[in-house]
């Protein structure tokens, strides 16, 4: 897929809001409800909801917490365009005012890793990062239950974010200690080289991959436009 | 272990400076919750955390100890000197004095400077190349470190894309690689940088393959190419005279600093007549680069080296330690192997290239008081006697049973 530089932003805040919904909605035959497509036009749809934003509008969104979709293809399924709208408002409420609950902090990573896999893939200086990672993965999870979710790229493909430990062993490690450092990390409020040496976090494996995952997740912190700011 | 008053003061540390502790020596890039975060003091091969807890080192201050820490002699001349001063207007005799004896030793070598660190001299020693040939192009080996400057340095942050336009890269030992760099860029490359063993971290080091030198050095002769000696880490530990000695190449400007001072901050450039010119228009000077202690600790440490042979004892001491650890490791069903010359060893375990398993067993080894890293290369000093080792081999059988007792 190519993606002008321009709708990065958007784009990726949309594959964010994606995964949120498929963390919520784990196991249900709705998981892939928002999932996100790039029209033209400079706008992106949700899934086969109706529901679809303006690129701008979604940037707006994620800045003030709410933006208007588009009219014309909301009300041409009105019901399940609310329904999605919805499920987009309650993953907006999370980000906004549920990251201090340790029970989102799954939501919360699903949104953060999604985010930085889709700068992985399409931001020219982060795609550069990776070159020579062909065939990778990083498991992160918590220590109280191990690896939840997998980054992972087979044969120079795409990276993509799965939300389970998909192998034995990965190339590289993250674990957080709690799920309060999880979600602080997912919201960039938590300073990965102090929580490496505090404990907070656990590095093991390939250090340099996550050093350049860090590296890019940090990137990804400084474009998206957050309320967290 | 009790780590309380370090994981304290790295509190205190995060407040004020950005990571805590950045670097090579930042937590994220050794054993955060293995290793300590400070040091309180060191003697010999040994030395104290904050915490009070002793340990074996391996690291030798990541290089910069080459005779022991606290060594005597070094200490004496450097206390010496204190009553003195250490930084005037003008710089000491101990500068030409420590010009003199190097030169005399290294074999090259016609003139020497002195600054603080490694990369003020890598960077300066390829500007020096570029202002003797008037080209643009450095090459260097892929993964190969040289220092903090944006043309060369690992980290990701703070770099534009004009920072290594003219900077080349090839597969360490690839000779055809490099030579066709060369064709490619025929009368643009002012010099070729590298270390004198590929000694990346989180990989195996690399020895040079049979012939690798001498090709190198004869492409830079009938191209009119510096070749540029990076023996910042290596100088000492090889040979007492400089490491392409121990390879049997000649280089035009050689760097060296880590054990040069032993432990005290000092580096060295040393280049043969026909850079002279070019070395003294480029310009070179630093706060305290003409420091005394540190030319006086330079002095001694140098001293030791050439009179004692240490290049020699702990390359034997260090084959002694890789060899027995290597023997005890594989009775325990672990293929460690120790790469790269014994006298600064890197351990890797067979079908381990994620890393997991050196890992978990340094850290097994950090429980007995081990301070071996899983990511960088081990440095052995003269301070490491056989007795130290026969003790760190013990502590290592008990590790493997901490670390045996992990795996399953």
């Amino acid at each position: 897929m190519n993606l002008p530089v321009e709708r990065l932003v958007p784009w990726t805040l949309a594959r964010s809001i994606w995964a949120s919904q498929l963390q919520l909605l784990k196991g249900h035959d709705l998981a892939n409800f928002l999932l996100p497509r790039i029209c033209s036009e400079k706008t992106i749809s949700f899934g086969q909801s109706g529901l679809a934003f303006k690129d701008n509008s979604l940037v707006k969104a994620a800045k003030r917490g709410f933006a208007i979709p588009q009219l014309s293809k909301f009300l041409r399924s009105p019901f399940t365009s609310t329904a999605a709208l919805r499920l987009v408002i309650k993953v907006g409420q999370i980000h906004q005012n549920g990251w201090r609950e340790p029970g989102n902090a799954k939501v919360l990573l699903s949104a953060a890793l999604e985010a930085t896999v889709t700068y992985m893939n399409f931001h020219p200086d982060c795609v550069d990062l990776f070159v020579d990672h062909p065939n990778s993965s990083i498991g992160v999870g918590s220590e109280k239950e191990g690896v939840f979710m997998t980054i992972c790229r087979i044969n120079s493909q795409p990276w993509a974010l799965e939300h389970n430990a998909i192998m034995k062993q990965s190339t590289a490690t993250l674990i957080f200690s709690s799920d309060q450092a999880a979600c602080l990390s997912a919201v960039g409020n938590l300073d990965h080289m102090l929580a490496a040496g505090d404990g907070q976090i656990q590095l093991t494996g390939q250090i340099p991959l996550l050093e350049k995952f860090g590296y890019a997740s940090r990137v990804v912190r400084s474009e998206l436009p957050s309320q967290h700011e | 272990m009790n780590r309380k008053k370090s994981d304290s003061w790295f509190k205190r540390a995060g407040q004020v400076i950005p990571g805590g502790i950045y670097g090579h020596v930042a937590p994220a890039a050794g054993l955060p919750r293995s290793f300590p975060h400070y040091c309180k003091q060191a003697k010999d091969c040994r030395f104290t955390d904050l915490d009070g807890n002793e340990w074996l080192d391996f690291m030798c201050g990541f290089g910069a100890i080459l005779h022991g820490y606290l060594n005597p002699k070094v200490e004496e001349a450097v206390e010496n000197q204190r009553l003195r001063g250490s930084v005037f207007n003008q710089p000491s005799t101990l500068m030409v004095e420590l010009a003199e004896r190097m030169v005399e030793a290294i074999d090259f070598a016609d003139w020497a400077v002195f600054a603080k660190n490694g990369s003020d001299l890598t960077t300066w020693a390829i500007r020096v190349a570029r202002e003797k040939s008037g080209r643009e192009f450095i090459i260097k080996a892929k993964g190969a470190y040289h220092g903090v400057d944006a043309w060369c340095d690992p980290g990701l942050g703070g770099r534009i894309p004009s920072d290594r336009e003219k900077i080349l890269e090839f597969k360490w030992n690839d000779f055809d690689h490099l030579s066709d760099l060369v064709k490619k860029r025929r009368n643009q490359v002012a010099g070729i940088i590298l270390t004198p063993y590929h000694h990346a971290a989180f990989a195996p080091s690399e020895m040079p393959a049979d012939g690798f030198w001498q090709d190198t050095q004869n492409l830079c002769k009938s191209e009119g190419i510096a070749l540029i000696l990076d023996d910042v880490r290596t100088g000492g530990r090889l040979h007492d005279s400089g490491s392409h000695r121990f390879f049997n190449f000649t280089p035009d400007m050689a760097i060296y600093s880590k054990a040069l001072g032993n432990g005290y901050a000092i580096s060295a450039c040393l280049g043969s007549e026909w850079f002279r010119s070019a070395a003294s228009d480029v310009f070179l000077t630093g706060s305290c680069w003409n420091d005394a202690l540190a030319m006086a600790a330079a002095n001694a440490s140098f001293e030791l080296s050439q009179k004692n042979g240490v290049a020699s004892y702990i390359r034997n001491i260090g084959k002694f330690f890789s060899s027995k650890l290597e023997v005890l490791t594989a009775n325990h069903g672990l293929p460690l192997k120790m790469t790269g010359p014994p006298s600064m060893p890197y351990p890797f375990i067979e079908g381990d290239s994620n890393l997991y398993k050196i890992q978990k067993f340094c850290q097994s080894c950090a429980e007995v008081g081990l301070y071996f890293h899983p990511h960088h290369n081990w440095f052995l000093g003269s301070s490491h006697s056989e007795k130290d080792i026969i003790e760190t081999l013990d502590r290592v059988e008990v590790a493997l049973t901490h670390f045996q007792a992990n795996e399953r």
